[in-house]
């Protein structure tokens, strides 16, 4: 909305975006999404170490995601003043408006994928002997992982690709 | 491992997965081109189209149990409630 009445001062806002950050994020995500597929797939046709291997893989990438997210991202982000508030660097307010909708969406996003990680790694604690019988708890996991990713797949665009030259 | 359940256990995800690869380099591509029209749009598009990707193959909602497939229609007709109150008060000011 702010984009559309103040289109100028939201592309100033939006270009601070670290663009790498952003994509890098992306392929990590939509690759820890195969690796739950995969597993949750394994887990259905009873195929245990499968199944097991692909969850530990996407409980690695969802920490990449986050490490990325908030060890290099955030402190680049908090190192450029990027916080709306007294120090923010561009006095126009839909600039503002772009930020406060940066960190409420992707502060909100990494609480979900904090969750996440929590449920998938649950997985883990099912014993191999019981794992293909609880095959219904792998997908209701694998839909809320795969729903995390949906909606970064969509914030990707509405936060890093906008206003690039 | 049968070529069958191989085809669906890694084979399927696989190409899923290569197509989300496929359209992020094309987005991501996209919005560094100079002068190039509906840039905003494009990438919603492209943003759209991968999520789209994930509902019907990694989630399977193509043809998985019914009931898991109203679970999804909820959700979304729930979210569809939500933006269609904040974009009926703001459009409306």
């Amino acid at each position: 909305m702010s984009r559309f009445t103040d289109s100028a001062g939201f592309d100033i806002g939006a270009r601070e975006a670290d663009f790498w950050f952003g994509t890098a994020n992306t392929a990590v995500l939509m690759t820890s999404s195969l690796t739950m597929a995969i597993g949750e797939r394994a887990t259905r046709e009873g195929l245990v170490r499968l199944a097991r291997a692909m969850v530990m893989v996407t409980l690695a990438l969802g920490a990449t995601f986050l490490a990325v997210k908030k060890g290099f991202e955030y402190r680049s982000d908090i190192e450029k003043h990027l916080i709306p508030g007294p120090a923010f660097p561009y006095a126009v307010r839909s600039a503002v408006q772009f930020w406060a909708f940066y960190w409420t969406a992707t502060v909100v996003h990494a609480i979900h994928l904090t969750v996440g990680l929590g449920i998938v790694s649950r997985l883990l604690f099912i014993s191999k002997e019981d794992l293909p019988e609880r095959w219904t708890t792998a997908i209701g996991t694998a839909l809320y992982w795969h729903l995390v990713d949906i909606v970064w797949v969509i914030l990707y665009p509405l936060l890093y690709l906008v206003g690039r030259p | 491992m049968k070529p069958e359940t191989r085809r669906r256990v890694i084979i399927a995800p696989l190409a899923t997965w290569a197509a989300l690869m496929a359209l992020l380099a094309v987005t991501a591509f996209y919005a560094y081109l100079p002068s190039v029209p509906i840039k905003p749009e494009v990438s919603l598009a492209i943003g759209i189209a991968k999520a789209l990707l994930i509902a019907l193959f990694f989630m399977q909602l193509r043809k998985n149990a019914s009931l898991i497939r109203l679970a999804s229609m909820a959700g979304l007709i729930w979210a569809s409630f939500l933006f269609m109150l904040t974009f009926a008060d703001i459009l409306t000011r």
